[in-house]
């Protein structure tokens, strides 16, 4: 042994070379993964999960959002105010009329334009296709403009087609009624063209010989549009359901600055709106992050009830 | 399946298993056997009343469709306030709404503005997305489920949540009214990192195993192998972004309070001024959607699949 080590010595500082620069290899092996993933991570964590922290932190102050006033520690009083504003329960409220009405042009619209495709030659569905997604590329700001200059009462294109038929001004924008139908109907427009895509494309996955067999069967078109397309097609309106959800009032947004601002009368303030007007417009931060947290939580939790509901449902999924 | 589990082909993306078969190579082989056999098996079925049903009402969604887009266009070439005048039908031809977008916008520099815009941020969000994909797909390695775990957890991170705090931090950091304050926050994409973990994971691993019997270290693995097979997958998602940070006015809006910054907040300033001049506006808008239109026209099939596959983003 000793006269091993002895032997070895003068060679020693060769092999301890191989150590350092194996050790050296053994880390970089180590690290490579996350150096790959840093730039990534710095991005996700500065822009996205510290913004959600100090969102928590903000809602139990009190604070204008002016850097040389201080920040005033209020507890849960955040909280209390914020569910004792009627504001807030009309904004939910709104929030529930846009997501039905978006699962009208996310979901069933959509359903019944890719059954009705599928009687046509492929060929000319997908020219149908490529025209009603074409809304999606125009930008949310093109969108509102085009739409306030054919819904605008003096001289837009509604209003003087229905001039014709002796229909008086309507000023759809302006009135709490129709400015509701109305963001809808333009956020529908440039949901459409996706729904169509994923629903037309789940259809097109379902295999033909069961639609066949089915028909061969004697089975009329409602019992094949019952008993095979909608089972079979679960999963994808699944999917379609629980993007509309989460995204509706992403959707929405935009349109609502653009447009009417959340108003007349706060009938088109949905609760994203609402948390901006608190956050911007008053300054309000405590009571906007207070409402954020709630948002947060209540669309985590939808959405993990709903991805449950998708793996029960995906039972359809060879 | 699901947000829990998380290998395999897991979780957001996982969202999108039911219709991405058919978005996938599955979906032209369905469509070539549904060729040869009558379309989506009701062939012989089909009466010509069913089919016309189908054509009308497929025409009328399409119309409903592109109506407003086609009237934007018809509009900006209309002489100014020919509409009040004389009803939709127009007098004559006229490109003066263009010349008054022109003059009455900085167009030039907003659409520089824009243009530095979009292509930072989906160039270098495609970028970091895809070292963070490859680093998901090329390695194991500890803590993979819990980061990857960080990623899609940020999907569900409302934009409206996260605003206030990147608003104050961008005051700190002194970049409000700047180009660098627009671009850095939208820098890192957990969708795009999904999108391409999932195609890497479908990537062929001889390659990465020659490429290790080759003694080519992981970095030059992943430019000459990885990226020269993935062109037309990271081309799709390089428009996406292009597209949708073309198109994004809110974020622009909050950190540069200006109509001067960008083409969609110029658009904004436009209609919300005093008078609104329609025929103008309708002429800038043409202007900041015909390039996206011009993208679609070249790279329609690409870019529809990048769509779907991305939910409505």
């Amino acid at each position: 042994m000793f006269v091993q080590l002895t032997e070895q010595r003068p060679v020693a500082p060769s092999l301890l070379g191989v150590a350092t620069l194996s050790k050296q290899r053994r880390f970089l092996s180590f690290s490579e993964p996350y150096l790959y993933l840093i730039p990534a991570l710095i991005g996700l964590g500065l822009w996205i999960y510290r913004p959600l922290f100090e969102t928590f932190n903000y809602s139990f102050y009190n604070w204008n959002l002016l850097p040389t006033t201080p920040k005033v520690f209020v507890g849960w009083s955040n909280y209390t105010k914020l569910f004792h504003m009627p504001a807030l329960w009309q904004a939910v409220g709104t929030s529930e009329f846009f997501l039905v009405g978006l699962l009208v042009f996310g979901l069933i619209l959509p359903l019944l334009i890719g059954t009705v495709a599928q009687h046509i030659s492929p060929k000319s569905s997908k020219i149908y296709q490529g025209l009603i997604f074409l809304p999606v590329l125009v930008s949310p700001i093109v969108t509102a403009t085009v739409w306030e200059f054919i819904l605008s009462p003096v001289g837009g294109f509604i209003d003087t087609v229905l001039k014709w038929f002796g229909v008086a001004q309507i000023n759809w924008l302006q009135q709490m009624d129709t400015a509701k139908f109305a963001i809808v109907t333009i956020s529908g427009w440039k949901v459409l063209g996706v729904s169509v895509l994923v629903i037309t494309a789940g259809l097109a996955a379902i295999g033909v010989e069961y639609f066949e067999a089915a028909s061969i069967d004697g089975a009329s078109r409602f019992q094949i549009f019952r008993r095979i397309t909608l089972p079979l097609l679960s999963p994808t309106l699944m999917f379609m359901f629980i993007t509309v959800v989460l995204l509706s009032s992403q959707i929405v947004f935009p349109l609502l600055n653009a447009m009417t601002q959340g108003g007349p009368m706060g009938s088109t303030t949905d609760i994203y709106y609402f948390l901006y007007q608190y956050g911007f417009q008053s300054f309000n931060v405590g009571l906007a992050s207070a409402a954020a947290v709630c948002f947060f939580f209540l669309f985590g939790a939808i959405a993990l009830v709903c991805i449950r509901l998708l793996d029960r449902f995906s039972f359809y999924d060879n | 399946m699901g947000l829990i589990t998380l290998d395999g082909p897991a979780t957001t993306i996982d969202f999108e298993l039911p219709p991405s078969p058919a978005i996938a190579p599955t979906h032209r082989s369905v469509m070539r056997k549904t060729k040869s056999a009558p379309p989506m098996g009701f062939g012989h079925s089909v009466s010509k009343r069913v089919k016309w049903t189908g054509h009308f009402t497929l025409g009328l969604v399409a119309l409903f469709c592109v109506f407003p887009i086609a009237w934007m266009f018809f509009t900006s070439f209309r002489p100014p306030n020919d509409f009040f005048t004389s009803g939709l039908i127009p007098k004559g031809f006229s490109i003066t709404n263009y010349s008054d977008a022109i003059r009455g916008l900085p167009i030039w520099m907003l659409l520089e503005h824009t243009v530095i815009i979009a292509v930072s941020v989906s160039v270098g969000s495609l970028l970091i997305a895809l070292f963070a994909a490859y680093s998901f797909a090329r390695f194991n390695f500890k803590g993979q489920n819990l980061l990857f775990l960080l990623f899609i957890g940020s999907w569900l991170v409302p934009f409206q949540v996260t605003m206030l705090p990147n608003y104050v931090m961008l005051f700190h950091l002194g970049l409000l009214n700047s180009l660098v304050g627009i671009i850095v926050p939208q820098l890192s994409s957990a969708f795009a990192v999904m999108l391409l973990r999932q195609h890497l994971k479908a990537f062929p691993t001889e390659l990465f195993e020659a490429a290790r019997l080759d003694d080519l270290s992981a970095w030059k693995t992943l430019w000459k192998v990885v990226v020269p097979n993935l062109g037309p997958a990271l081309a799709a998602l390089e428009i996406l972004l292009f597209v949708s940070v073309w198109n994004e006015y809110f974020w622009p809006l909050l950190v540069y309070r200006t109509p001067n910054s960008v083409i969609q907040l110029g658009i904004q300033g436009f209609l919300n001024s005093v008078s609104v001049n329609y025929g103008a506006l309708m002429a800038a808008s043409a202007l900041a959607t015909l390039p996206i239109l011009g993208l679609y026209a070249l790279l329609q099939r690409r870019l529809i699949n990048a769509f779907v596959r991305s939910g409505l983003k």
